[in-house]
């Protein structure tokens, strides 16, 4: 088996959060991987640090933020340590994000096809070669076949809309249409069905597999939901207050989930044939990440089979294993000794 | 108030120590006006033609005017004047304003449509305009100073009052309050004044340094408070005439004491509103 | 455009109409409907008995109040605002001649305003807690405690008596000139239109204390409007979009931050307008400016009321007006505004 190297390669990444009432440590010695045309989930509960993870990777992280080790390299720079001018070729153009509430994430006065333009422009897309009117039109076709690709009907028209005029599902794809119209190798999609109903959440997540799989395109998908990662994604990778607990394909992470934080997520994630008492809950809650005196392990205090141990120190989740778990006690290993 | 509501005062007094000048300053201004004319050295409208527009030294801090009166004492003595004048202006503002607010967002129908109706005409005026008008159809005195400004100021209290109330009336507080026995009388008094109170108070610092200025400024051009009473205004009309003479002095102090008093107005009430309301912080 | 612009543009038409009426009706009460009695006013301080009679019954000062309302409409509808007691000339006529040396001013005070205010609280936005944001928040808190006639004040005696680049604060033009052949009656527009320009510096430099004046009093509400709005546009999703397709710096604050920020600033400008106008009132009498504030000033002293009550009903008219005209700009250049909304 020819192992391609991966197109993203997060690894050892950490960051901190300076706020007014203490240092947030919202990332711990992430390792994360996508390949070439692969579709990997990431899921987690809401503080997980999911989202920010992608928006320190792009560099539109709050100011507040702050890297404090790792890499995560993409087409051979390194994320994490680029300068503002190397990030802005690569955003839009190599990398592209999308996010949820579509119709609040797009520029209300300017009509949509409109800002799909400016990001052709941006990126000097289908007007190398070309100048003045003769470089307009090639912008306009452009535009209005991106509106085409993600199934837009009469895109000619469509393109003087203005997002209010739009349904939330209509402006979901356009932001698609925006982040795919210069053809990146990665997409990075924010919780895009959040908001949107149980048909049309089916729709978009098709539209973006579809895309994906016809473009070979890299692809992120930031969840909360399990289930819907378990639709869509080749591979899920599971977070835990800013540690990344669990990576594995999809499949293998459902036959046997090996940390005990995603066993306890798929019991309360209702399937097709649950019931409300087959429902079991994740215990406690999120620890508070501005204390310093947090637990090596952050699950320690929610999880059935902590020893001592798992306070001192953690695991690193292996970047290069097919299904890697950080936990020393995992689920399917020796039972530990008990104190 | 309890201790939450100290522990926060403590903390925005804390977090900008600007607001503890403003409230010195506001202090300092209300002492002034109580007890003023009290303190100062000279006999505000005692005229000495000897030391006519003499430059400030020490015998006469703030110099003296054409009719060498003492212009430090002038000052201080209007501070009681224009701080009086503002004061039952905003009260009767208030008093008024707030009443009629409170019966518009309650009773609505008529009465809101009628309480709209006049606070909009109001506004449809440039206000300082209006004032004039007021004043110069009501008769030239100070009282009626004290009504136009009242007048002018009327659609800000009943603006907070009306929405205050209607943000109430369809959450269904009103409702429930009534359903539970109460009269409207009772409602009114008990359950939506007291909740009101925050941002009325709010806007009546802010509206406070806005009426010193309005009353200053009728003065200025002649309305209401006559020569030889001393109120900051009319000092500084009386200097207008020096200024391109070179007798700075005669405008310029009254004219500094006034932006200081509206300024510190200004300052608490911003401090207020970051009290009570912090979500409206620009 | 959004369909049904020109509906919601009636809409506002329509919707101005009451103010007027109320405007009309507030005028007429505080001319008419007062204590004391209106003819004595309109007769003049030193009128005898006889004259106050026959000027009661002249302006109908002696009928039913509904009747004299209609009669009041009646007359404004014909342009008689009445006849100044100390010039003799009738009201409408003198406001008309003088409005424009009002007009030239509030107009170049706001232009001024802007140009300060507007980057002042854009640059302010994009750095905060940086040396502008302090200066922003100082002009903020400090514009709204100024009261004009004093800023007037400081301004002639530093920049005229002190330092004498100012001209003397006595009107709209050094008496040596004379004012350009009426066309618009802005001096500036005027002077240029035959290319006299001495002329048109020697108008200029009357106007920059006045205008200065006037501008200071009004970077206050702008800048806060435009600093709190851009802060909130800069935070908004779809800034964060913009921002994670690459687009230029320039580009995100300019095109898709600026443009939407300065929606919720146009809308102020109505506010604006009220206390230029309030303030010309004032910044007049300081300057020795010939325009509609000063004349009813003057009538004001000589207890010539007509004027007043004309000037009065004049400036309401006008702030209806521009409010109107400032409503119907942002329904242009709003695109959500529509019927439904």
């Amino acid at each position: 088996m020819t192992l391609q190297p991966p197109l993203l390669d997060v690894q050892d990444f950490s960051l901190e959060f300076r706020t007014r009432s203490g240092t947030v440590q919202a990332l711990q010695h992430v390792n994360l991987r996508v390949g070439k045309g692969e579709i990997v989930g990431l899921v987690g509960e809401s503080g997980s640090g999911k989202s920010v993870l992608s928006y320190a990777m792009l560099g539109i992280s709050d100011a507040a933020a702050k890297v404090t080790g790792g890499s995560a390299m993409f087409g051979g720079i390194d994320l994490l340590k680029a300068d503002e001018a190397t990030l802005l070729e690569l955003r839009g153009r190599e990398i592209s994000m999308i996010f949820q509430s579509p119709r609040t994430a797009l520029n209300p006065i300017r009509p949509v096809g409109q800002q799909i333009e400016d990001v052709l422009r941006r990126h000097a897309v289908a007007t190398r070669g070309r100048t003045g009117p003769d470089a307009a039109l090639g912008l306009r076709e452009r535009a209005i076949q991106a509106l085409r690709d993600v199934a837009i009907a009469d895109p000619e028209r469509r393109w003087h809309a203005y997002p209010f005029e739009l349904s939330g599902g209509m402006c979901q794809r356009v932001m698609i249409a925006i982040a795919l119209a210069c053809g990146p190798g990665l997409l990075i999609a924010d919780e895009p069905t959040t908001g949107l109903d149980v048909t049309t959440q089916a729709a978009v997540m098709d539209l973006i597999t579809s895309l994906a799989r016809e473009r070979e395109m890299a692809t992120l998908f930031i969840t909360h939901d399990l289930g819907l990662a378990a639709d869509y994604c080749d591979r899920i990778v599971v977070m835990h207050a800013g540690h990344a607990v669990e990576s594995a394909p999809t499949p293998a992470l459902f036959a046997q989930p090996r940390h005990p934080y995603t066993a306890r997520l798929m019991s309360s994630t209702p399937g097709a044939t649950s019931t409300l008492q087959s429902l079991l809950p994740v215990p406690g809650q999120l620890p508070d990440l501005r204390r310093s005196d947090l637990p090596a392990c952050r699950f320690v205090d929610r999880c059935e089979r902590a020893q001592p141990r798992c306070r001192e120190s953690l695991p690193p989740l292996p970047p290069a294993a097919e299904h890697g778990v950080a936990c020393w006690y995992p689920i399917g290993a020796p039972e530990p000794a008990h104190a | 108030m309890s201790s939450s509501t100290w522990k926060h005062v403590r903390y925005v007094l804390s977090e900008n120590p600007v607001t503890l000048v403003a409230a010195s300053l506001f202090a300092m201004f209300v002492v002034l006006a109580l007890i003023g004319p009290f303190l100062v050295p000279y006999d505000p409208l005692a005229s000495n033609t000897a030391v006519a527009l003499k430059p400030p030294s020490a015998a006469h801090w703030f110099g003296t005017d054409a009719l060498g009166r003492d212009i430090f004492s002038r000052t201080i003595v209007a501070t009681r004047l224009d701080l009086g004048i503002a004061v039952s202006a905003v009260v009767l503002s208030f008093a008024i304003g707030i009443s009629l607010g409170l019966a518009a967002g309650f009773f609505g129908g008529w009465w809101d449509l009628t309480v709209t109706r006049v606070s909009d005409t109001i506004m449809a005026f440039p206000l300082f305009v209006l004032a004039m008008g007021i004043v110069a159809a009501l008769g030239n005195t100070v009282g009626n100073i004290v009504l136009a400004t009242a007048i002018i100021n009327l659609p800000f209290y009943v603006r907070v009052a009306r929405a205050e109330t209607n943000v109430r009336r369809n959450a269904g507080f009103v409702e429930a309050a009534r359903l539970a026995g109460n009269t409207d009388l009772r409602i009114l008094s008990h359950h939506l004044f007291p909740n009101i109170l925050p941002p009325a108070m709010v806007q009546v610092s802010l509206n406070m340094g806005w009426a010193i200025l309005n009353a200053a400024g009728l003065s200025f051009i002649g309305l209401g408070v006559r020569p030889p009473e001393p109120e900051w205004g009319i000092l500084v009309a009386e200097g207008a005439q020096f200024i391109v003479s070179g007798e700075w002095w005669v405008s310029f102090f009254p004219g500094a004491v006034l932006m200081l008093a509206v300024f510190s107005f200004n300052l608490l009430g911003d401090a207020l509103r970051d009290i009570f309301d912090p979500r409206k912080r620009t | 455009m959004a369909e049904g612009t020109v509906s919601v543009a009636l809409r506002r038409l329509l919707a101005a109409l009451p103010n007027l009426a109320g405007v009309i009706v507030i005028t007429f009460v505080l001319t008419r409907a007062l204590p004391g009695d209106p003819a004595a006013y309109f007769a003049g301080g030193a009128a005898t008995q006889e004259a106050v009679n026959q000027v009661r019954q002249q302006l109908g000062l002696d009928r039913p109040l509904p009747e004299q309302f209609l009669r009041y409409v009646a007359a404004l509808a014909r342009g008689d605002f009445g006849t100044s007691l100390t010039t003799g000339q009738p009201v409408l006529q003198e406001l008309v001649a003088r409005l424009p040396a009002s007009i030239e001013l509030v107009l170049l005070a706001l232009t001024l305003a802007c140009a300060i205010a507007l980057p002042l609280g854009v640059m302010a936005a994009t750095r905060p807690g940086s040396w502008i944001d302090q200066l922003c928040r100082v002009v903020t808190t400090a514009g709204v405690s100024l009261p004009t006639f004093f800023t007037g004040l400081v301004l002639s005696y530093v920049f005229y008596f002190l330092l004498g680049w100012a001209p003397a604060p006595l009107g709209r033009l050094d008496p040596v000139f004379s004012p350009p052949p009426q066309v618009s009656g802005l001096y500036l527009i005027d002077a240029l239109l035959v290319g006299d320009l001495p002329l048109w510096w020697a108008c200029f430099k009357q106007l920059v204390l006045p205008t200065v004046t006037m501008a200071l009093f009004v970077l206050a509400p702008i800048a806060r409007m435009t600093r709190a709005s851009m802060l909130q546009v800069l935070s908004s999703d779809f800034i964060r979009t913009a921002r994670a397709s690459g687009l230029s710096a320039t580009t995100v604050r300019v095109r898709y931050a600026l443009r939407n920020a300065l929606l919720p600033v146009v809308t102020t400008l109505g506010m604006v307008f009220g206390f230029m106008l309030g303030s010309s009132v004032i910044i007049e009498k300081v300057f020795g400016w010939p325009g509609v504030g000063s004349y009813a000033i003057d009538a004001l002293t000589a207890s010539d009321y007509a004027p007043v009550q004309g000037f009065v009903l004049a400036m309401g008219v006008l702030f209806v007006l521009l409010n109107l005209g400032v409503d119907l700009l942002y329904t242009l250049i709003d695109p959500r505004i529509t019927l439904d909304n």
